[in-house]
Formats: structure tokens, C-alpha cells, sequence
């Protein structure tokens, strides 16, 4: 983003000092933060298993015994053991090598749902706070008709009008997310669009972009960095029933609802083909709810509701 | 008073109603590049894609197209459906009351679990009950349901065989006339002590499952509302005026906790409803979930549609429901 055109450097001072002493409330926010996320057990175990989960999508392609989707045809359903540590599925294919590649599927699909609903949501939030007036309303009553479908089910029918696949499903899980973030980004302008140090950018010239991205955006951001990692773990969730439902990922792939998908057939006489992926999906979720709750202890004390 | 303002949330589901409709007709006739050759199938030949581009009128403008959808939806007509070749509104009339079923026993078991639950834990803080309610909402938020099903039935049937694998009754069981479509409902109007028994016996689980992840909210929810209004003036004058701890808890505390609870849950059903998607296909449960996950199978779309507005409108009803239910419970509350 480019600085907006200002009048002159004194005069933009003038404004860094009104924001309510921006840098020294960071500063506290900052060691709050820290405190609240490592002295609370549960918070430091969510955070220690997010960031295991991240490392594995990272670096998962380079340490995967095996290749995840190449059979061993002569080891179909064998069970957990030191060559197969998760055991084996039942074409052979080795399931601790398709765990460590599904966390790459999961968790980025998972992302890619919440970077565009977030972004479409955020944007259509701002231009309706902003804006206010009839804009604000063909908005906002656009957002309450995605608002009264299930998301799941909004994102079934989306999906199966797409086709099955994970960017259909990424696309799908998205049409259900944004309308959150649009509520509240909404209500994050409407609170902060008449503070004195918003009033002065205006008297000053910046343009409304350019306070919005500059004045408002920065302020907004701790609620949306929770809703954020709160979302991760619903998107995570709701990407792997996409495919246990049958749009999404198609086995073979190794997303972990696929595997469970591909799995259950076989449940009754080795337990571990769903179980691991299973317990994987359970795993990376439950960092990302308790990172998210003690974000949201630190951030935004304020609870919200989930369809 | 009060039914002025029933009215006035009634009007104003209208736009929202229209809206649902909308989006679910963009999605059916709009977005697929050809629904004519989604209805027909991929190796149909020009000649039937036409005919039957003329029997759904799908040559007429959208305009048209769109008021003949909402005029067939008000005649609660959604289509043939293609993967069972009938009505899909005798197929939904079919399938909707074990989802209604369902749903209800999920509620109960969320509601009478998770609320004492939610109680207890704030009552007593540090209890082995408020540690038992911690786990129940870290991890209810975090199984997948799906999976939470099939591991519960690899353990509760396959191993234990505490618990039938799924189905509404044993196969060899001739289900109670029919009333409502409730099993449990039909056999107790009708006086078939063992048919209710053995119904609720086949619900346990999979209710169980389905509820889990709304019970973790539900008692989270509870929970902390609970300790908000114990810390309230009007509890420690109770405290201050010697009455008993336990009679504060339950009379002063929890009716005025329980109010946000009851929105929670009407949110709740939202992701039942998801839910049922999931879970009926795991215990093969006769219901709309499970005819939606075949229809998904089969890209049936009439059938899929159907489902997607019809758990809209349960959603948006049972919310309403709920505004009201607020409304005659706390009269602090004025729309």
C-alpha cells in the first residue's frame, strides 16, 4: 500500500499522535498476548501443536518414508509396525507417509477458504460500515440470506453446482465463511469510523481508502486475527466432511477426510486406516481452537457464535 | 404487545425467504454452465437435450424461469428426483421424520447433559465435574463427527456390542403405523412398549454422536455464563440474606444464565442440521442426511436443492422460535 497523499509531514505527525498512544497499547497488547498464550497450559499446548502441525505441511514432502501414493501391493492392510508406523490402507499405500502429505492438503485448503472469504468479507464489511445508507443495506441483506443457510449445507450446494474436487470445495466452504468476516468488519468501522484520530485524517485529505486501510484496518485487527484462527479449525473440519460427503477430495488422494473416507470399509478388521488420519484432523483442530480461545482471552474478550 | 412484535419478525422473513430461494435458484439454473445437460445426463442426444430443456421450461428467459420455481416450491413441488426416480417431495416426506427424529433426541441428550454439566462446573470451580466439562468442550469442538461415528460404532458395536451399528430398528422389526413418522412417538401412541424401547435403543448412539460437538458449546456456554451471573450484585445478596449456596445456584443464577443458552441452542441446529449430513450416512439412518449424501453421489440436483432450502427454512423457523421463546422468558428484552 502506498502512502496517501498528504497535506504535510507535521500535519501527519499531528496524527500519529492522536491514535490513542497506538504504539505504547501495542506494546501492553504485545506482553498480554505473550503472557496469556504461555503461562495458560492449554493455550501453549495449542500453540505447540499448531506449530507442529505448520512445520509438517512444511517441511512434510522431505520426511515421508514412503511415497504416499504409490501401493505396495505385497503389504495391503498390514498393521502399525516399525517399517509402517501407521500401518499400511488397502491397496498398500504406507498411511503415516499420506497423514504427513494430507496435513499439506488439509491445512492449506483450509487456508485458501479463509484468504477469500476473509477478503471478500472484509471488503464488503468496510465498504458497508463505511459507506452506511442504502449501500450498507443491499449489503447487509445480502449477508443475512447466506447467514440462514447451515454452512455445510450452503457449501453442498455450491459444491455439487462446482463439481467434486478441492478447489470446488475450497470455493464452496468460502461462499459459506465470508459473510461473517463482512458482519464483522461492519461493525468494526461503524465502532471506529467517528474516533478523533479518523476525523482528523479526513480533515487532513487522506483519501477514504486510504483511512480505511491505514486507520480503521490496523484497529480492526485483533478481532479478526481470532475470528481468524478460530475459523481455522471449522474450515480444517468442514473441508474433510466436504470429502467425507463425497464432493471435496477423492480418495486416492491423501486429504485426511478422504482417508477416512477410503478407510471405513475397512474399519472392522484394521482399525488403523481411520484412526490415524482421524486422529490427525482431531490434532490439528484442536491447536487451532485453543490458539484461537486464547487469542481471543488476550485479544477480544467478547465470545461468538458458530453455525 | 407481543404479538405485534411475532408479527413484525414474521414480515421480516420474508426478504430473507426470497433471498434463500434466490440463491438457491441462481445455483441450480445460473451457475451450471448447462442444467439441461445435468438433468439429462452427459451422453444425452441433442433431440432429448432439447425436449427436456422444454419440459423444465428451462428455455424460457430466467425471469420466467424463476417465477414458475417459486410457484412450483409453493406448491412444495421440487422435481423428480434422479437417483430414486420419484417426487423429491415424497421422497423428503419420506426421509424428514427420522431427521426430525434424530435432531430432537440430539437436543434432549445435549440439553440434559450439558446444561447440569455447564452448572455443576461453574459451581464448582476446580470440581472433577468442571474438569470432565473442560474436556467435553475442548474436545467436542475438535473430533470430527464423522469420525467420532465411526470410531463409536467400531467400539460400541464391533467390540462391545453395547450398542445396534445403525438403522432405525432391526431389520427383522416391522416398524409402529404410522402417525408422525417418529418411531418412538408412533409406538407409544399405539401402545408398543418394546418397539419404543428398542427405538430409543437405535438412537442412542447415533444422537450422541450427532450432539457432541453442539453439546461442547452448550456447556462451555452455560458454564460461562453461569460464572457471570454469580458474580452478579443480586447473587451476593441472596448469599448476604443467609440463603443457602446451592438454592442461589439454581433459582438466582441459573434462570438468568440459561437465557443466552437458549439462543445458543436455536444457533445449534445449524450445525445438527450439518451434522445429520454426516452421521446419517455412518449408522445408515433413514433420513434427509443420508439421502443427501446419495444424492450428492448421483449429482442429483433437484434433490440436493430441496434440502438446502428446506434446512434453511428449519433454521431460520427454529431462530425465530427462539426470538420469541426470549422474548416471553425475559421481558427485559424489548425488539
Amino acid at each position: 500500500m502506498h502512502e496517501p497523499l498528504s497535506p504535510n509531514a507535521a500535519a501527519e505527525g499531528t496524527l500519529e499522535a492522536l491514535e490513542p498512544a497506538f504504539s505504547a497499547r501495542q506494546r501492553l497488547l504485545r506482553n498480554r498476548l505473550i503472557r496469556i498464550m504461555v503461562l495458560n497450559p492449554a493455550n501453549l499446548l495449542g500453540l505447540f501443536l499448531v506449530l507442529l502441525v505448520i512445520t509438517l505441511t512444511v517441511v512434510g514432502p522431505w520426511i515421508t518414508p514412503y511415497n504416499p501414493t504409490l501401493p505396495d501391493y505385497t503389504a495391503m492392510l498390514s498393521g502399525p509396525s516399525t517399517t509402517h508406523l501407521f500401518g499400511t490402507d488397502f491397496i498398500g499405500n504406507d498411511l503415516f507417509s499420506r497423514v504427513l502429505a494430507g496435513a499439506r492438503l488439509s491445512i492449506g485448503t483450509a487456508a485458501a477458504v479463509l484468504a477469500i472469504a476473509s477478503v471478500v468479507g472484509l471488503t464488503l464489511g468496510a465498504i458497508s460500515g463505511w459507506f452506511g445508507g442504502w449501500v450498507d443495506e443491499v449489503i447487509m441483506r445480502i449477508t443475512d440470506m447466506f447467514l440462514a443457510f447451515p454452512v455445510l449445507i450452503l457449501a453442498l450446494a455450491v459444491g455439487i453446482t462446482l463439481g467434486s474436487g478441492l478447489t470446488s470445495a475450497t470455493i464452496a466452504l468460502a461462499v459459506g465463511f465470508w459473510p461473517w468476516y463482512t458482519r464483522l468488519m461492519r461493525g468494526q468501522v461503524l465502532s471506529l469510523k467517528n474516533r478523533e484520530y479518523v476525523e482528523a485524517a479526513r480533515s487532513l485529505g487522506v483519501s477514504d481508502l486510504g483511512i480505511v486501510w491505514r486507520h480503521v484496518f490496523p484497529n480492526a485487527l485483533s478481532p479478526i486475527i481470532v475470528e481468524l484462527s478460530l475459523d481455522m479449525g471449522y474450515a480444517v473440519l468442514d473441508i474433510a466432511a466436504l470429502s467425507f460427503i463425497g464432493l471435496g477430495a477423492q480418495p486416492p488422494s491423501p486429504e485426511w477426510g478422504a482417508m477416512i473416507v477410503a478407510g471405513k470399509d475397512n474399519l472392522r478388521t484394521a482399525w488403523w486406516t481411520c484412526t490415524f488420519p482421524g486422529l490427525a484432523l482431531t490434532t490439528a483442530v484442536l491447536g487451532f481452537n485453543l490458539v484461537g480461545d486464547g487469542l481471543r482471552d488476550a485479544l477480544d474478550p467478547r465470545s461468538r457464535k458458530h453455525a | 404487545m407481543i404479538y405485534r412484535l411475532i408479527a413484525r419478525r414474521l414480515v421480516a422473513l420474508i426478504p430473507v425467504l426470497l433471498g434463500v430461494t434466490l440463491i438457491t435458484f441462481f445455483l441450480s439454473h445460473v451457475v451450471p454452465s448447462d442444467p439441461a445437460r445435468l438433468y439429462a445426463g452427459p451422453r444425452a442426444s441433442p433431440e432429448a437435450l432439447a425436449n427436456v430443456r422444454h419440459q423444465f421450461g428451462l428455455d424460457k428467459p430466467l425471469a420466467t424461469q424463476f417465477v414458475n420455481f417459486v410457484g412450483n416450491l409453493l406448491h412444495g413441488d421440487f422435481g423428480p428426483s434422479l437417483s430414486s426416480h420419484r417426487a423429491v417431495s415424497s421422497d423428503i416426506a419420506d426421509f424428514l421424520p427420522a431427521t426430525i427424529e434424530l435432531t430432537l433426541m440430539a437436543i434432549a441428550i445435549i440439553l440434559v447433559i450439558g446444561v447440569p454439566l455447564g452448572v455443576v462446573s461453574a459451581a464448582w470451580e476446580g470440581s472433577i465435574f468442571d474438569h470432565l466439562g473442560r474436556v467435553v468442550s475442548i474436545t467436542g469442538s475438535a473430533i470430527p463427527p464423522f469420525w467420532l461415528g465411526l470410531m463409536a460404532q467400531f467400539f460400541f458395536f464391533d467390540q462391545l456390542g453395547w450398542f445396534p451399528a445403525g438403522g432405525r430398528l432391526d431389520q427383522n422389526t416391522a416398524p409402529p403405523p404410522h402417525i408422525t413418522g417418529l418411531y418412538t412417538v408412533d409406538s407409544l401412541l399405539t401402545g408398543h412398549l418394546g418397539l419404543f424401547v428398542q427405538s430409543i435403543w437405535y438412537l442412542l448412539l447415533p444422537a450422541i454422536v450427532l450432539g457432541y460437538g453442539s453439546l461442547a458449546v452448550i456447556t462451555r456456554m452455560v458454564r460461562a455464563s453461569m460464572l457471570e451471573s454469580l458474580g452478579q450484585d443480586y447473587v451476593r445478596t441472596a448469599r448476604a440474606k443467609g440463603l443457602r449456596r446451592r438454592r442461589v445456584v439454581a433459582q438466582h443464577a441459573l434462570r438468568n444464565a440459561l437465557l443466552p443458552t437458549i439462543t445458543v441452542m436455536g444457533l445449534q441446529v445449524g450445525a445438527l442440521l450439518s451434522g445429520a449430513l454426516l452421521i446419517e450416512e455412518v449408522f445408515s439412518w433413514p433420513g434427509i442426511g443420508r439421502y443427501g449424501t446419495s444424492a450428492t453421489l448421483a449429482i442429483d440436483y433437484n434433490a440436493i436443492m430441496a434440502i438446502t432450502l428446506i434446512a434453511a427454512l428449519i433454521y431460520v423457523l427454529v431462530n425465530l422460535l427462539v426470538d420469541v421463546l426470549y422474548l416471553v422468558v425475559d421481558p427485559r428484552v424489548a425488539y
